[in-house]
């Protein structure tokens, strides 16, 4: 019987001690369990895993403020990218967003966004391609590695 | 049993804990005070009078004229902000519509965003931004107006910013991404990170402290 109280006690501060744990923010889950190196051999995996590890710090210092940590945008203002059909359409496209900018009406999953996004044309091909490598395979989004030499090309022939 | 019953209260008030990290304080009155002379029956007395935010008249984002008579009677939240910035302000404007939500129906608290970029912020972008961004009440006003007028309450009144020293631009500022939290007397009695989701639960209590505290004090 003594025995089964100590038990009980123990039970119960377990209890307190997550009841006190709780009251702190849980951290959001990373990705969605989609596994975006499926299929992929383990050199191409090696690259991929540093340029998504890369692309996401430089997403975090870049680009998170207007379009979220999350990649879910804010509002109306600025678009997600997070299962973005205007992103996963064509991602190269969206890398000549990043070096010049864009101004006037963007479609994005059915919601027109006309929130002008400046050029960062300080950001090399390598890092263009790491943050493409890094939004187009999170939060849902799956479409491989975008190597620098693809973004080389991709920016040279962007829109004026 | 006893044991057991202390071992429930302790494990009740670790969740009651949860609930009550800023317990009810009496906030503080910012800014220097001024002492100042004044005539009384013929005799010259002192009093110290607390530091205030001074008069604006500028547009919200209906066009409408907002002075601070129209905030009389309110706490408010200020900021200094502005649409096209893409560093601080876009959680600056994140954090802010959590307190808009959070006091939706809560008329004795009012929100007030000033521009300190107005010539680029007219009344339409500002429009625009506020819808996007969701707020659909009228408890929240964007300001714009005269540049010279909203830096001088941004340096002088709401003390929060400052000049930069940039020899390329005189007209330039520190933008400090604060939440300013004003009392019904027009005193200081909060400054919070505006980008800091913590800080920003702290002036979600202080708020609530702050609206009691002008309860009762009504009362």
């Amino acid at each position: 019987m003594k025995k089964m109280k100590v038990i009980l006690n123990n039970a119960f501060l377990i209890l307190f001690a997550l009841a006190v744990v709780s009251c702190g923010d849980t951290d959001t889950k990373e990705g969605d369990g989609t596994d975006i190196y499926s299929g992929m051999d383990s050199k191409t995996k090696t690259r991929m895993q540093q340029y998504y590890r890369i692309g996401k710090n430089l997403y975090l210092t870049h680009c998170s403020n207007c379009h979220q940590a999350d990649g879910k945008g804010l509002g109306k203002l600025y678009p997600p990218l997070a299962k973005s059909d205007y992103l996963m359409k064509d991602p190269l496209r969206t890398a000549c967003i990043i070096k010049n900018g864009i101004q006037g009406e963007l479609e994005v999953n059915g919601v027109v966004y006309n929130q002008p996004m400046p050029a960062h044309d300080n950001l090399t091909n390598i890092e263009i391609a790491e943050i493409i490598t890094y939004i187009s395979n999170s939060w849902g989004n799956k479409s491989g590695l975008h190597d620098v030499n693809t973004i080389e090309k991709a920016v040279k022939d962007c829109p004026e | 049993m006893n044991r057991i019953s202390i071992i429930l209260v302790l494990l009740l008030s670790g969740i009651v804990a949860c609930n009550n990290v800023a317990d009810k304080r009496k906030l503080n009155i910012y800014g220097n005070p001024q002492v100042v002379e004044k005539t009384v029956d013929g005799k010259i007395v002192y009093d110290t009078v607390d530091h205030t935010v001074g008069y604006f008249r500028l547009f919200n984002q209906d066009s409408t004229v907002i002075t601070p008579k129209d905030l009389e009677g309110k706490v408010y939240v200020a900021d200094f902000f502005f649409t096209s910035c893409i560093s601080i302000c876009p959680e600056m404007s994140k954090q802010m519509l959590r307190v808009h939500d959070q006091f939706k129906d809560r008329d004795s608290l009012q929100l007030v965003s000033f521009s300190i970029d107005p010539d680029y912020d007219t009344v339409a972008v500002l429009k625009n931004y506020s819808e996007r961004l969701g707020v659909t009440s009228d408890k929240w006003h964007f300001l714009t107006g005269d540049e010279d007028e909203i830096y001088s309450l941004a340096f002088n009144s709401y003390l929060t910013e400052r000049p930069a020293d940039d020899p390329e631009d005189e007209n330039n500022i520190l933008h400090s991404g604060a939440f300013i939290l004003i009392d019904t007397k027009k005193r200081i009695r909060g400054v919070y990170d505006g980008t800091v989701p913590d800080q920003v639960d702290i002036l979600m209590k202080d708020i609530n402290n702050l609206l009691n505290e002008e309860n009762e004090g009504n009362s």
